[in-house]
């Protein structure tokens, strides 16, 4: 069986993709005017958009390298959707430029004068800077584009030829993959977020950051599969059972986010050192703890009891609406993290950061769909496809299911 | 029919399939269940020599413990400052061994991994005795255990309470809850086994042991229902109490300030090492089981495969704790984190340092090789390899970080005393001991999802790639 792309599919594709980079490119130039107005605000607006946008990319290429790995079927049909966020990244390290540009606005320690004035700094002063942090930056991307870009050759090459042999060369690459990814990411967390308050420093931090993008990725592809498989953009609708298993990953990274998060804190709180604790006290101060408790309840209570039952995960149309709050309040998240480093006195909020979120999410999301309409929706040459399909509908006559929805959407 | 399984079958390595060939639900039943039905005198050898070697182990324990009780914890080698020692370090070394049984037994449940089925029995039954033997280092570590009620919050007259702040004290909760929700879980998913062996039985006195344990189990659609609701409920529970009592024993040490144990990673490496090491104490006690009693058809290489990439992975993730700690201690710019780094690698106990990098990190790379994860041998020397290295784990971070902390006029030196080294062995051969008698006593592995497997699989194998989804239970 083979899924081409039809040209009507390609066309929805391509017009979401115009009207994205569009959007992109006025938010951006918009976000020029904003710089020339307000300085260093676009400079902070820029790295909370940055570190944002950057879950979606990562978030893809991570869970790409965990789907050739594991091999589920659950990740077969995500294939497409996650090379598409995963090949992003060349844009991703394009868009890094104006945070060189913005170095001195964003990380203190990038002054000669601030780091001899302070202990602490100079100390670090080996690992924070300016050519060093250059040059972990360039080795980063070169880490991730490189995996992704392997596995997207390997991808199209199996494609092409049908032989899925290739899916060991897949592990091959992604097993060792993930180890780099997470050793480079832990290091790039620390570059660009954690040192623009470089007294502090936390073990955990990078691992939420890991969290977020696990439940953003599984959020969005909850998403992009509704959407497709609603306007008929598969060649078959995606079976309850697969959403359903999607909406159990995001459930779990959920908690999985909750427990990182809470281990860092009280892990923080009961040690009670001035070095640390006051990280969190820019964060729970000055109407900072607003956002702080919409984390506590939005990020966790309320979409665990929501999720909970097994009736919440199978409905489609519910499915899809938590997985956009869960991506709204994901966005909570970030800004909470990295803004308070800069407004640590008050809670802060500019038109600046509203506009580059448009303005990378645009050029993003246009690059995303430019990947995504470039080839067919899911994999060719796969048996386990039409598996898929079988088991759709085999799905009736399966006596031993309790569930309704299983067989009706 | 007893007599056929005393003698050896010919071997046949089953790599792709959960079954060996030629299974049906009769040999099946009659594999697992015929161990236990056995006369003892027709038990292979192994297990007579394994349960009086571990008699005599538990005797060194029983010793050990009365003279602990009737000197005091003096005869131990803990000083000031390394007021812990090998009590904390053995107690989270077992209880991080319990984790492997509860994560097959339920969370691969929940993720309907059909893999489970041969071993979770196997597993939950070291997880219950893992946490006897770590549950008893807290209640004796004091050498007054007749003050332990001193753990539990109650009204007495004194209006003392415990401190509800440390998580020593959420350890009590965490750690008894853990331990009642596993054994439940764990004899609830033996009834339909015991029923099973009490129809089997032909003495009277075993159908009636058997009978009285089965709690009335007939089989029936009714019986099955509730079984499968009160399974799923049960794996839901013990999900998150898996997480929560490693995470709260990574709290007993993170929550404080000193360098080595104030770590905010500490939670999640902590869970991926008690399940690395658990993984490896599964196969270090399957791969003998299953040579004495025959059981490569139900125990199939594609079992030790996966168990083999769980540790792998698991394994990872503890060697990302490794680096982060290592990295954040450099990074903090503190002198006594950075201290904390030069006396791991060059101070006093550096060997000890090295050994845990060289047993848990370096020779388990092994296991990327999918040749190497199928060479029972091999893996077997791994899983070893593993088990020290994680007790290295905890020895490196009690002792390392304790005996020289941030005034040098207090530093000293720890040497575990030879009670300590008793206690400890002594420990395995409760272990041992207990596990020996459930392997005699009850069906070692699930008997019925074995043949509910073996519904689904349809008899033969070589099929279910891919999708462990279709046919659920859930």
């Amino acid at each position: 069986m083979v899924f081409n792309q039809s040209d009507a599919v390609r066309l929805t594709l391509q017009r979401f993709q115009r009207i994205a980079l569009i959007v992109g490119v006025a938010a951006l130039l918009l976000g020029i005017v904003g710089w020339f107005m307000s300085g260093s605000q676009f400079f902070y607006s820029y790295l909370f958009a940055y570190f944002f946008w950057m879950l979606f990319a990562m978030g893809g290429l991570l869970v790409l390298m965990i789907e050739s790995v594991t091999d589920g079927v659950w990740g077969l049909m995500l294939r497409r959707h996650l090379e598409s966020a995963a090949m992003t990244l060349p844009l991703m390290a394009l868009l890094f430029v104006p945070i060189i540009v913005g170095m001195g606005d964003l990380y203190i320690w990038t002054h000669p004068e601030e780091v001899a004035a302070n202990y602490v700094i100079a100390r670090k002063e080996p690992y924070l800077n300016t050519p060093f942090f250059l040059v972990r930056a360039v080795i980063y991307f070169v880490v991730w584009i490189g995996l992704a870009y392997m596995l997207y050759r390997v991808s199209n090459e199996r494609d092409r030829t049908g032989n899925l042999e290739l899916r060991a060369r897949m592990r091959s690459i992604a097993g060792p993959g993930i180890v780099a990814l997470a050793l480079t990411r832990m290091l790039a967390a620390t570059d660009w977020g954690m040192s623009a308050e470089p007294e502090w420093f936390s073990s955990m931090y990078p691992v939420t950051f890991i969290a977020g993008m696990l439940v953003t990725t599984f959020a969005f592809a909850i998403i992009v599969m509704t959407i497709l498989s609603k306007r008929n953009m598969l060649p078959y609708a995606i079976p309850v059972d697969r959403l359903h298993d999607l909406g159990k990953f995001m459930f779990a990274f959920i908690v999985v986010w909750a427990y990182i998060n809470f281990s860092q804190y009280l892990i923080i709180w009961s040690g009670n050192i001035p070095e640390e604790t006051f990280w969190y006290g820019h964060r729970l101060e000055h109407g900072w703890e607003v956002p702080a408790l919409m984390l506590l309840f939005g990020h966790f209570f309320v979409p665990f009891f929501l999720l909970l039952s097994r009736h919440a995960k199978r409905n489609i149309n519910f499915l899809s609406i938590m997985a956009a709050y869960m991506i709204g309040i994901e966005l909570v998240f970030v800004f909470w993290t990295i803004m308070p480093s800069f407004y640590p006195d008050g809670f802060h909020i500019h038109w600046l950061d509203v506009v580059m979120l448009v303005a990378l999410g645009g050029l993003w999301l246009g690059v995303y769909a430019r990947n995504l309409a470039s080839r067919s929706l899911l994999p060719l040459h796969d048996g386990r496809l039409e598996l898929l399909a079988q088991q759709q509908q085999s799905r009736h006559g399966h006596g031993g299911h309790k569930d309704p929805a299983a067989a009706g959407h | 029919m007893q007599s056929q399984r005393v003698q050896k079958p010919p071997v046949v390595e089953t790599t792709d399939a959960f079954l060996g060939p030629n299974q049906n639900y009769e040999s099946v039943t009659a594999k697992i269940g015929n161990i236990v039905l056995t006369p003892l005198r027709r038990t292979p050898w192994g297990w007579p020599v394994g349960f009086v070697l571990a008699g005599i182990g538990l005797l060194v324990y029983l010793y050990s413990l009365v003279v602990l009780f009737s000197v005091g914890v003096g005869i131990w080698g803990i000083n000031i400052p390394i007021a812990w020692g090998f009590d904390i370090i053995n107690f989270v070394w077992w209880i991080g061994i319990g984790h492997a049984g509860t994560l097959i037994s339920a969370i691969l449940l929940l993720f309907r991994q059909d893999w489970r089925t041969s071993i979770n029995r196997a597993a939950e039954a070291m997880t219950i005795f893992a946490v006897a033997c770590a549950g008893i280092y807290p209640l004796i570590h004091t050498g007054r255990p007749w003050l332990d009620y001193w753990l539990l919050p109650y009204p007495g007259t004194l209006g003392m309470w415990p401190q509800f702040r440390s998580p020593l004290e959420w350890d009590v909760f965490a750690i008894s809850t853990y331990a009642t929700v596993s054994v439940l879980f764990w004899f609830i998913g033996l009834i339909p086994d015991l029923a099973s062996l009490r129809d089997r039985a032909t003495n009277i006195w075993v159908r009636r042991f058997y009978g009285l344990l089965s709690l009335g189990w007939r089989g029936g659609a009714r019986d099955w229902n509730r079984y499968e609701m009160v399974s799923l409920i049960l794996a839901g529970l013990s999900t998150p109490l898996v997480l929560s009592v490693h995470s709260i024993i990574s709290f007993d040490f993170a929550v404080s300030q000193l360098p080595g144990w104030h770590v905010t990673v500490f939670p999640p490496y902590f869970v991926a090492g008690a399940v690395y090491c658990g993984f490896a104490m599964v196969i270090n006690l399957l791969v003998p089981i299953r040579r004495w009693f025959g059981l490569h058809s139900l125990i199939t290489m594609k079992h030790f495969d996966l168990m083999g990439q769980v540790m792998l992975a698991s394994g990872l993730v503890v060697a990302y704790g490794y680096v982060s700690e290592m990295f954040y201690a450099w990074y903090s710019a503190n002198i006594y984190e950075y201290f904390l780094i030069v006396n791991r690698t060059v101070g006093p106990y550096a060997w000890s340092y090295w050994a845990l990098i060289a047993f848990n990190i370096v020779i388990p790379q092994l296991l990327w090789f999918k040749r190497f994860r199928t060479n029972l041998p091999l893996l077997f020397f791994i899983s070893i390899c593993i088990n020290i290295g994680m007790w290295f784990e905890r020895w490196v971070i009690v002792v390392l970080s304790l005996h020289r902390d941030f005034l040098p006029s207090s530093w000293d030196t720890y040497t575990p005393s030879v009670w300590d080294w008793a206690t400890y062995i002594g420990s395995f051969g409760l272990f041992f001991f207990l596990f020996f008698l459930f392997i005699r006593l009850l069906p070692m592995i699930s008997i019925f999802e074995v043949r509910d497997l073996l519904h689904k699989t349809g008899g033969h194998h070589g099929q279910d790639h891919g999708d462990h989804g279709h046919g659920s239970k859930a």
